[in-house]
């Protein structure tokens, strides 16, 4: 079973961000609860928690891209 | 403190725990319509106060409700439902995380103004004393509405009218992003104002769920005698942000540490380890806590959007009382 991790909407005008930072690489193992990576908006920059634990399969935003709330950035396996 | 009522104060402030934190989850994929204010870290005032509570008692709370909602006895899915914007929500999926309601058990709203809930909690209060009802009206708010008018109008009137209302503090120390000592001319932002409307000042250790009961138990009943309002300051602190992913950032590290070392959940578990409470009982309980999170949450997730023509139902315009969560 996947995962995705999506970009989350951080304020009700907020419509995108970006990704600043990823704190793993594809193929790392990650723990449900540690930091994956962090984003950045116009309110506030925030790290994203891996939602599951498991492998880190694809990475689909890298750092300094801006994209649409609810894209995927990252698919966990 | 007898065990029944002990293993209730630790399974409702594990499920809200749970349930909080799947919210958290459940925002990040972007499956909460709207905003989020999680209260972990606070859960045993939501569970202390509402367990002193009897069953026709009101409730108010602000937009940190979702832990107040629940130990008023509110089901899991219906809030679950509500915070995804869904049909199946107590609201059907009109009102969201900030606008919880359920008249049916007492909880007469969740106010995203600061301070609102307060002079309208003196109604409810009002009502029940006219009617002679013996009903106890509860009103939850942060440490930063002790600085709105409403918080001092309020306080005023319900003293002055002695009536039935018990008003909690919660001082998690912060409003939204700024320490609540930084703007405020007292240490006790509630306690040390209560004076000033003749009423005690009263201060609990807001992360011990018993002291909790405890102070509730005593200011309900005394509401319920006629003895007037109370003001009560349970000190506490948010484990999270202020709201949706907020890190929390501008809180210092050794802070947050201290605190952190000072959740309720684990601490009361191990009193009741102490008490002699079997390990596997609670064990038990945060199963079926994390079951209940788990249902609920797939229920919400199969409700449907709610309908185009729901949009003018419960705001009145229907001409029936069909504003009730029913």
């Amino acid at each position: 079973m996947s995962t995705d991790v999506v970009m989350p909407r951080m304020g009700e005008t907020v419509d995108e961000g970006t990704v600043n930072v990823w704190h793993k690489a594809e193929g790392d193992e990650v723990t449900e609860g540690e930091p994956l990576l962090e984003i950045g908006t116009d309110k506030v920059d925030s790290d994203i928690p891996a939602p599951v634990s498991g492998i880190l399969a694809e990475i689909k935003v890298a750092e300094g891209e801006t994209v649409p709330v609810a894209t995927v950035l990252a698919v966990i396996r | 403190m007898d065990e029944v009522t002990a293993l209730d104060l630790y399974r409702t402030m594990t499920e809200i725990r749970l349930f909080e934190k799947r919210a958290y989850d459940l925002f990040l994929q972007n499956l909460v319509k709207g905003t989020t204010h999680l209260g972990t870290g606070q859960e045993a005032i939501a569970a202390g106060v509402a367990r002193a509570m009897r069953k026709d008692d009101y409730t108010f709370v602000t937009y940190r409700g979702h832990a107040h909602v629940l130990a008023r006895g509110t089901p899991m899915t219906p809030v679950m439902a509500e915070l995804l914007g869904r049909e199946n929500g107590l609201m059907h999926g009109k009102g969201g995380s900030m606008h919880l309601l359920d008249v049916s058990r007492g909880v007469l709203g969740s106010y995203a103004i600061i301070g609102a809930q307060l002079v309208i909690a003196n109604g409810s209060a009002w009502s029940a004393q006219y009617r002679g009802s013996g009903q106890v009206t509860v009103c939850f708010f942060g440490d930063g509405t002790t600085n709105i008018g409403a918080f001092h109008e309020a306080l005023n009137l319900a003293a002055v009218w002695s009536l039935p209302v018990v008003f909690v503090c919660e001082n998690n120390q912060y409003m939204e992003y700024t320490p609540i000592a930084d703007v405020t001319a007292v240490k006790r932002p509630a306690a040390d104002r209560a004076p000033a409307y003749g009423l005690s000042s009263l201060v609990v250790d807001g992360n011990d769920v018993e002291a909790v009961y405890g102070m509730a138990r005593d200011a309900i009943d005394r509401a319920r005698q006629g003895g007037g309002p109370s003001l009560i300051e349970a000190l506490t602190y948010r484990h999270g942000g202020h709201s949706r992913a907020d890190p929390g950032k501008y809180r210092p590290a050794e802070e947050v540490r201290e605190w952190m070392a000072r959740d309720p959940i684990p601490a009361y578990r191990k009193v009741l380890l102490s008490r002699g409470v079997d390990e596997a009982v609670l064990d038990g309980i945060d199963a079926r806590a994390k079951e209940a999170v788990d249902l609920a949450t797939e229920e919400a997730k199969a409700g449907p959007e709610p309908r185009l023509e729901l949009a003018s139902t419960n705001v009145w315009s229907d001409g029936t009382s069909g504003w009730r969560n029913s």
